[in-house]
């Protein structure tokens, strides 16, 4: 009985003291010194804390009327997640616009780059390329945001040790992959010869690399001129593919690796090879690594697919589009580049960008920054994707490399997923 | 509580075939003679039969628990451990995930007791046409399921501007809660006998001094019960904060686990402090066994049994 | 009957509608709002083109209806959901039973024993589904790691990668949070009637018989509880899967939640698609509590 009232009381007293104290943590965005503070929203990798965290302070230490308070979100959350904010009117003033469909998700928030202070400006200091790939990802060609960096996707990043242990030299044809995946195993170490996340949009991405060797077009085709999935050649990339994993050299046993075991076991040595996607080509610098493409039957057929990876926009419901246009200016051809380029997180958008000297010591990673260079300048095809299929294609890819569904078949369901105009 | 693959106790819904029941026993005291269960194992042989069988199923219980722990040393060992009280992930201190949960469930909790005892009184208590057909209504609700009302409910918060608000995950989980709640409060309702409340009311009682003097304090068995339930729902609740929330500063101890693998796991050091940051996470669960396990199976007898 | 005790009753009947409306307020709001107002705004988007930020909507009837009944995978969630279903409920009703049984007798170290069970179903599903994903990793799995160190290395398998086990494994995340049943089982022990057991006993049945035939009869009404409780918990369930296989391989462990969440997550302008599916779910949802209601009130009636 004495539960009743006295502790039902207490209870719902330290409820709401608690629920007031969540409440007020959002915080001021203008204090009486005259000091804008603008939230700058992207996701993990784009280009990632420990890459804006000094950026931020340089900038800030530049414009002392200026406070950026910086927003990380997990990168699979962070189209949902700010695509809701953006709606419920969240203050963003500074936002990481990821190419491809989530553009044209969120272009209705967006202020156009010609209402920006700074806007026409800007607009010229971006290659040519660069700003017609932008524009593309917007419904009626309006400029929305700006280019920042492109990066390409898939690349190897190799174990330079290891594969002078087994005195090979670093694979780029699937023959040189079937030699060091053997040389591997008759070592008996255990290394793995290749590791990567085994994520559905990964594999829907390793997946394109290979069918961009057999029709360089296969992409563009589908994405922007209506084009079919189920292509010889998107069958016959797909079966290229899987061939790697039935003669041996992948592991199917790495098909359950999720993004951060297939990178932990590269870095612990416990794999020749990583692909991945180029924003983690900054491995270069933390170990004797170095740069190769996605195997190919010749070494002149190796490509990837690339395209813009982050731009920057500013969402129209901001009250500081002056202090933000200042913040992207710096982040996309100030000051700014530098710091990110120099981490390799992609190739900048910025007209005539060179990499300072010395980021590049030693010769293998200039000789790897080359080859990422050469990659990303002449893709196959763009890599703008289309999220949701994606996801819905790259677990199609795995069926078939796991067995269980013909690269027929996945061609065929993806185009009748394709068709039925969700995406 | 949207995503817990058990719902609550339903029992209080049938009727109960059994006879006058002993005076019920704790749990964690039962001396030899205090407890009949004590009495079927009626061999030796079947002793270690059963003492086998529960080490068995135990280790495979275990095994997973074994393979957190086993995985949050990786690595770097214990530098995982320190690494993540020194540098929080994401910035986010994990004791700060647990405060969040407890929060959320706190104020979950009061919605759903609060909506559910007077719900609960009306439909028990109460004589108005209707009723059954209200009660049917409402009960009717018991087995939506979050993920169906994710579309609205984003809308819903956007509207009442709750995004990163404890509210704003704690009234969807309390909605999902109260057609239960209302269940045990109602069924609790029709073992209170009726002369109590005719008593009451010939001296003169509203309803509503009814309701607060008579009602409720009975009740605190069935409201105990529910608050733990609340609680214990809203701690593994990943579904409404995953959704509903961006801000760091609110994270919940279940959505922490996918933000964290976000923010970390991109290195080996990451890797371990990662799973470390797992380890530390079910920590609350332990000690909930370890400390309030005698409560909830009381709670869960008194609301079910009470008929 | 006097003229005036029947006025009472009606005076008091009208007052008591007063009454009853006013303790049903909260109620009849926080319904509005969450349940009536979500189903018309479910209702509306549903035969809508739309993204997630729920702008330039393009009308498009029932293409959405229709897509969903001729996606298999839809199918498969609502099946998968079952069947995982069926299983806990199967493992519920006889191990967690046991465990129950042979935990109240007061076995040693019943605290561990209880630690060991109970656990799982209070971590955070997202904490036990990620530590059973990680656990069953081919290559660095604890799982196989340990079959491999005490020899049993051709044991290992692609737990996750492989159909039927993946179905298994996510079957064995469903089972292993059979905490609240074992609970429920514990609570209505402790109130179990002595005689019968003592008869039981006189007559010389043995444990185990006594477990089968006196005690599990004895727990109908708590069978029942966890039969209905673990069926409707599964269309509930989400994070089992998304934290371990996310579905795969292929649609092998789709469930309705993973189908509904990956839908409305997608970014794309899938959010009209995930309201048709939404709706079904819900229909689906009200027919179980129709069937539960129906079932527990003819049981009253018999009474």
């Amino acid at each position: 009985m004495k539960f009743s009232r006295t502790s039902g009381l207490m209870t719902a007293t330290a409820g709401l003291a608690l629920v007031l104290s969540g409440c007020s943590a959002g915080g001021a965005e203008t204090d009486a010194n005259g000091v804008t503070t603008i939230n700058y929203w992207s996701w993990d990798g784009a280009p990632g804390e420990a890459v804006v965290d000094p950026i931020i302070e340089a900038f800030e230490a530049e414009n002392p009327d200026i406070k950026v308070k910086y927003t990380e979100i997990g990168q699979t959350d962070f189209k949902p997640k700010a695509a809701q904010s953006l709606g419920a009117g969240e203050d963003i003033d500074v936002l990481t616009v990821q190419p491809g469909a989530w553009a044209g998700e969120v272009q209705d928030y967006l202020l156009p780059v010609a209402d920006w202070a700074n806007g026409d400006d800007l607009r010229t200091s971006f290659t040519d390329t660069s700003i017609t790939q932008a524009e593309r990802m917007f419904a009626d060609g309006e400029l929305m945001a700006v280019p920042v960096y492109s990066t390409g996707s898939a690349v190897g990043i190799y174990n330079a040790d290891i594969l002078g242990e087994l005195g090979v030299t670093p694979p780029r044809t699937w023959a040189e992959f079937k030699t060091m995946s053997d040389a591997l195993k008759a070592q008996g170490k255990g290394i793995l010869p290749v590791t990567m996340p085994s994520e559905d949009w990964f594999q829907d991405e390793a997946a394109l690399t290979s069918v961009g060797q057999v029709d360089p077009d296969f992409f563009n085709q589908v994405r922007y001129e209506d084009g079919k999935w189920d292509t010889d050649a998107y069958v016959e990339g797909l079966k290229n593919y899987k061939a790697l994993f039935d003669n041996g050299t992948f592991d199917t046993a790495t098909l359950d690796m999720d993004y951060g075991t297939a990178m932990t076991t590269f870095d612990e040595g416990k794999s020749a090879v990583a692909f991945n996607g180029s924003w983690e080509a900054g491995r270069i610098f933390s170990g004797n690594y170095g740069i190769v493409p996605f195997p190919a039957e010749s070494a002149e057929k190796a490509s990837l697919r690339a395209g813009l990876d982050v731009m920057l926009g500013i969402p129209a419901e901001s009250t500081k589009h002056e202090a933000a246009a200042k913040f992207v200016e710096y982040m996309s051809v100030g000051a700014g580049v530098d710091e990110w380029a120099s981490a390799l997180k992609g190739i900048a958008a910025k007209e005539g960008y060179q990499l300072p000297e010395g980021v590049l010591s030693t010769d293998l990673q200039k000789q790897s920054y080359q080859t990422l260079v050469d990659l990303i300048t002449e893709p196959a095809s763009d890599r703008n994707n289309l999220g949701a299929f994606s996801d819905y294609v790259g677990a199609n890819v795995k069926q078939v490399l796991l067995g269980s569904m013909t690269a027929e078949d996945a061609a065929k369901d993806g185009q009748a997923e394709l068709e039925t105009g969700n995406f | 509580m949207t995503t817990t693959n058990i719902l609550p106790p339903t029992t209080p819904l049938l009727p109960s075939a059994r006879g006058p029941r002993p005076r019920r026993r704790r749990l964690g005291k039962s001396p030899v003679d205090d407890n009949p269960m004590r009495m079927i194992i009626t061999t030796g042989a079947d002793r270690w039969i059963i003492y086998g069988l529960l080490i068995v199923m135990g280790l495979v219980f275990a095994f997973p628990l074994y393979a957190m722990v086993a995985k949050s040393f990786q690595g770097f060992g214990i530098n995982n451990y320190i690494s993540l009280v020194t540098d929080p992930v994401g910035e986010v201190p994990i004791v700060l995930t647990y405060v969040n949960s407890f929060v959320i469930g706190l104020i979950h909790a009061a919605f759903v007791v609060a909506i559910s005892t007077t719900a609960g009184y009306a439909l028990s208590k109460l004589q108005f046409r209707g009723r059954e057909l209200a009660f049917a209504g409402i009960i009717l609700f018991l087995a939506v399921p979050g993920t169906a009302l994710l579309v609205p409910v984003f809308h819903i918060t956007n509207q009442l501007d709750l995004f990163n608000n404890y509210l704003g995950v704690a009234l969807p989980e309390a909605a999902l809660t109260i057609p239960f709640g209302v269940l045990l409060l109602r069924n609790f309702g029709r073992n209170v006998p009726d002369s109590l409340i005719e008593a009451a009311k010939l001296d003169g009682a509203s309803h509503f001094s009814v309701f607060w003097h008579i009602f409720l304090p009975l009740a605190r068995p069935a409201v105990v019960n529910l608050i733990v339930l609340c609680m214990i729902w809203s701690l593994q609740d990943f579904l409404w904060p995953s959704m509903l929330f961006t801000n760091p500063d609110v994270t919940t101890a279940a959505q922490a686990v996918s933000s964290f693998s976000n923010q970390l796991g991109r290195s080996p050091e990451d890797f371990g402090r990662y799973n470390a940051s797992l380890v530390l996470l079910a920590v609350p669960a332990v000690l909930f066994v370890v400390f309030g396990l005698r409560f909830i199976v009381n709670g869960l007898t008194s609301g079910s049994t009470k008929d | 009957m006097s003229i005036t005790m029947r006025t009472t009753k009606k005076h008091k009947r009208r007052s008591d509608w007063l009454v009853a409306l006013i303790f049903l307020s909260p109620l009849l709001v926080i319904y509005a709002v969450y349940y009536l107002y979500s189903i018309v705004f479910l209702g509306q988007t549903s035969v809508q083109r739309i993204g997630i930020s729920l702008l330039r909507p393009v009308q498009v009837g029932f293409d959405n209806f229709a897509l969903l009944f001729t996606d298999p995978v839809f199918g498969r969630a609502i099946l998968n959901n079952l069947m995982y279903a069926g299983i806990s409920i199967s493992v519920a009703l006889t191990v967690g039973f046991f465990i129950a049984v042979t935990l109240s007798t007061g076995v040693r170290a019943r605290k561990l024993f209880y630690l060991v069970f109970l656990l799982p179903a209070l971590m955070p599903l997202s904490l036990v589904a990620t530590i059973f994903g990680s656990m069953l990793q081919e290559r660095f799995g604890v799982l196989n790691e340990t079959l491999r160190a005490v020899g049993l290395g051709s044991l290992a398998q692609s737990w996750l990668t492989t159909p039927g086990l993946a179905f298994a494994a996510v079957a064995l995340i469903f089972c292993y949070l059979i905490g609240l049943p074992i609970m429920y089982y514990t609570a209505d022990l402790s109130a179990l009637p002595t005689s019968s057991l003592e008869a039981a006993l006189l007559d010389g049945a043995g444990t185990f018989r006594i477990m089968r035939e006196i005690i599990y009869p004895m727990m109908k009404s708590t069978h029942i509880t966890v039969v209905l409780a673990l069926l409707l918990g599964s269309f509930r369930a989400l994070e089992q899967v998304l934290f371990s296989t996310d579905g795969g391989p292929g649609s092998t462990t789709e469930i309705v939640g993973t189908y509904l969440y990956s839908y409305t997550n997608s970014g794309g302008k899938t959010i009209g698609f995930a309201a048709a599916a939404s709706t079904i779910v819900l229909v689906i949802a009200l027919v179980i509590s129709l069937v539960q209601l129906y079932f527990t009130r003819s049981r009253k009636d018999e009474q």
